[in-house]
């Protein structure tokens, strides 16, 4: 099969289904004749047109309120604010207008916005351009939260957040961005909330969000060579939740550990943890852990903003005490 | 803030302690680093250092001297200088609170409390919550082991855990399971209940219980044997001056000073490493009421027989009294162990974990020897040494065997 990068997956999907819906338009920071910071949007502006390819000026909060009522209108805008961290400009657009519009109208209006963006640490970005605010989302209703983390996933869960007729946040880690994987010419979807078992194993359960997938998988032999056998999990969405997924595969286990370099406190592990305790109390053989980056903002400097992020040696060892509990 | 004094854990096995007594008295200032009190653990007598200063404050009802407590039940306060002592929450369903674990010895002071009338003025004073506190500690487990021994039927509660902090696995319960099983299959035959008397395992049963299963599991066992002609001894043992050395002595002293150009034997196994031990530390079973134990004479090769004989028979002596600090039970690098006392002339000794070899005395008896063609009477015993062959082959065992025997028939009164 042909091999594409992430950008080129999800900028795949994002073509294909503006040819197929007249409707979908982007919009945001230089992403029309630039064809987007990260190449999101490369070659769309000819293609598609001005009409269809919206450059914004700096002010986050007019763009996205202008995509609500958009979206009431029956269009579907695609929102790319590059460095998701900036979408907290817009964040009472968001959080009080468009994940609540629908519900307020019991469905009559819907609000098919896809917010994208890049989110995370590890590329020397500093602190304003480096965060994973998908807590944030996951926490308010009304939203669905992907962060794919192949480039096969990044395309079908494009096609799928573009053919959605709920706001959806599209969160690319900035390292993934130019990882290669196999990625079909077909059209084909993955649903919201459906997560995939990387690797099975029977002594510790890993839900990893990201890059920490593949930093986990890199220390799976490893760990078996040692006599620990991990059943890695991508939950690839974070609202919905897979918790079937991850329940299931702690009935095997008993041991659960949550790898994510977003903040700790309040965190998407937090909320695992409480689902998998909840549900799967009598599963449990030891403590769920979490493993994530210190609670403070990202480093500049590039020693401590690897130092900020779990990186496989500790990812490692983590698991190693979890088997051990 | 008020800091909680309470049964500490002194080793990965210890569940419960002694409180033998206190070293300071109620209200009396403690510093960082001063004694506290003594505790005495299933082998040993500990003397316990406060890690943090204040005032004692010892609630009434707290378990007193000579009570037998498990890990983690307080035992008093430290408290600031006009600090109140801290009043414990009420519990909530003390009526539903299983009796106290057979282990806890409630103090006669706080019995009444809890079936008399209670006082008023009293009724919610710390005084008792201690000891409702230690009823309540049960073995940790997990909820996944608890649900497995739900539907194994294993008393999870006899169990001792291998999980952090002692924690209850599901791997345990399994292997109780296992072994329930096979148990109960044994004794099939005789399944009349008077037929049986069932008591718990005491803290040093299990202990020697779990170290002789790790070393019958872990360890690649072979026994070697060695008639040795041991007239010499016998007669150097006759010209010592009393207090005598006992042929023990003699031989950790041979053994130790064999050691010393045979280093494979006084070795462990780690993690894939092989460990040499630079000093020679001979541990000496010593059989006691309370069961085997193996105080260790440290550097024996640098040490007189006199010496070894002074320190073994007090080590003996305090193994005897349950007097042994850990200090006295740490480090062994080899064992002997001698039944010829018993009047056993070979046998098959068990290392003790993570030592590498053990050697086993036999009975020194007159015994019919070929010398020069002629049969004579001489004193002779067997030396058996077992030895773990994962990390030392037959020929490193032999020779050392043969040293051994060599040195101990060219003793010189």
């Amino acid at each position: 099969m042909r091999e594409l990068t992430y950008t080129e997956a999800a900028r795949e999907a994002l073509g294909a289904e503006m040819e197929r819906d007249p409707n979908i338009f982007v919009l945001g920071e230089g992403i029309g004749k630039r064809g987007g910071n990260f190449n999101t949007t490369t070659g769309f502006f000819e293609r598609f047109g001005p009409r269809r390819l919206r450059d914004t000026p700096i002010c986050e909060r007019g763009f996205v309120g202008l995509c609500a009522g958009a979206a009431m209108t029956g269009t579907r805008p695609v929102v790319d604010f590059m460095f998701i961290d900036f979408i907290l400009d817009s964040f009472g657009e968001l959080a009080n207008q468009i994940a609540k519009i629908q519900y307020m109208t019991s469905g009559r209006l819907k609000m098919p916005v896809v917010l994208r963006g890049c989110i995370g640490a590890g590329s020397g970005h500093a602190t304003h351009h480096s965060g994973s605010y998908y807590s944030i989302f996951a926490h308010l209703p009304g939203f669905r939260v992907v962060v794919p983390t192949t480039p096969y996933d990044a395309k079908g869960l494009m096609t799928t957040s573009l053919r959605s007729d709920d706001p959806v946040l599209f969160l690319e880690h900035k390292s993934l961005l130019n990882t290669r994987g196999d990625v079909p010419e077909d059209d084909y979807t993955i649903p919201f909330g459906q997560a995939r078992v990387c690797r099975e194993g029977d002594d510790v359960t890993v839900v990893a969000l990201g890059p920490m997938v593949s930093k986990t998988l890199a220390v799976c032999d490893e760990l078996a060579a040692a006599g620990i056998s991990v059943e890695l999990i991508d939950p690839r969405s974070l609202a919905p939740l897979d918790s079937e997924a991850i329940f299931l595969s702690v009935s095997q286990t008993g041991r659960l550990l949550i790898i994510d370099e977003a903040f700790g406190p309040c965190g998407i592990g937090a909320e695992i943890s409480a689902q998998i305790m909840e549900r799967g109390f009598d599963q449990l053989d030891a403590p769920v852990r979490r493993l994530n980056g210190p609670h403070g903002p990202t480093p500049f400097s590039p020693p401590l903003e690897s130092a900020a992020v779990p990186q496989p040696e500790q990812i490692a060892q983590a698991i190693r005490n979890l088997a051990a509990e | 803030m008020s800091v909680e004094i309470v049964m500490p854990r002194l080793g990965w096995t210890m569940d419960e302690g002694t409180l033998v007594e206190w070293l300071k008295k109620e209200g009396e200032t403690v510093a960082v680093g001063e004694i506290l009190f003594i505790v005495e653990s299933d082998k040993a007598v500990n003397e316990v250092e406060s890690f943090d200063g204040g005032i004692l404050h010892i609630p009434d009802g707290a378990p007193g001297p000579g009570a037998t407590v498990a890990v983690g039940t307080m035992l008093g306060y430290l408290l600031e200088p006009g600090e109140q002592a801290p009043v414990a929450a009420p519990s909530s369903t003390p009526s539903d609170e299983p009796p106290p674990q057979p282990a806890l010895q409630s103090p006669p002071a706080a019995a009444p409390s809890r079936g008399g009338e209670p006082d008023p003025a009293h009724s919610r004073s710390s005084a008792e919550s201690p000891l409702l506190k230690s009823a309540r500690v049960k073995p940790a487990i997990s909820p996944r082991a608890r649900r497995l021994a739900g539907e194994l039927g294993v008393d999870w509660t006899q169990l001792s855990g291998s999980g952090r902090s002692g924690r209850i696995t599901e791997d345990d319960v399994r292997a109780a399971s296992t072994t329930a099983d096979s148990a109960s299959e044994a004794v099939n035959g005789s399944s009349d209940e008077a037929a049986i008397e069932r008591t718990r395992l005491s803290p040093v049963r299990r202990v020697i219980a779990d170290r002789m299963s790790q070393s019958s599991r872990d360890n690649a066992t072979v026994t070697l044997t060695a008639e040795i002609d041991a007239t010499r001894m016998v007669e150097l043992r006759g010209r010592c001056p009393a207090p005598k050395p006992g042929y023990t002595d003699v031989f950790v002293r041979l053994a130790a000073l064999a050691l010393a150009d045979h280093p494979v034997l006084n070795a462990s196994l780690d993690d894939g490493h092989v460990l040499l031990h630079r000093s020679i530390h001979v541990g000496i079973a010593v059989d006691t009421d309370a069961g085997l134990l193996v105080p260790v004479i440290r550097d024996a090769d640098r040490k007189s027989l006199e010496k070894i004989r002074e320190e073994a028979a007090a080590l003996a002596a305090r193994a005897r009294e349950g007097q042994l600090r850990p200090d006295d039970l740490r480090g062994g690098t080899f064992t002997i162990t001698n039944l010829g006392m018993h009047g056993v002339d070979a046998f098959t000794p068990i290392i003790n974990p993570p030592q590498s070899a053990v050697l086993g005395i036999g009975r020194i008896a007159m015994r019919p020897v070929v010398r020069d063609g002629q049969v004579v009477a001489r004193y002779t015993a067997i030396l058996s040494l077992t030895f773990d062959h994962r990390l030392v082959d037959g020929g490193p065992a032999a020779r050392f065997l043969a040293a051994l025997r060599e040195a101990a028939e060219a003793l010189r009164p």
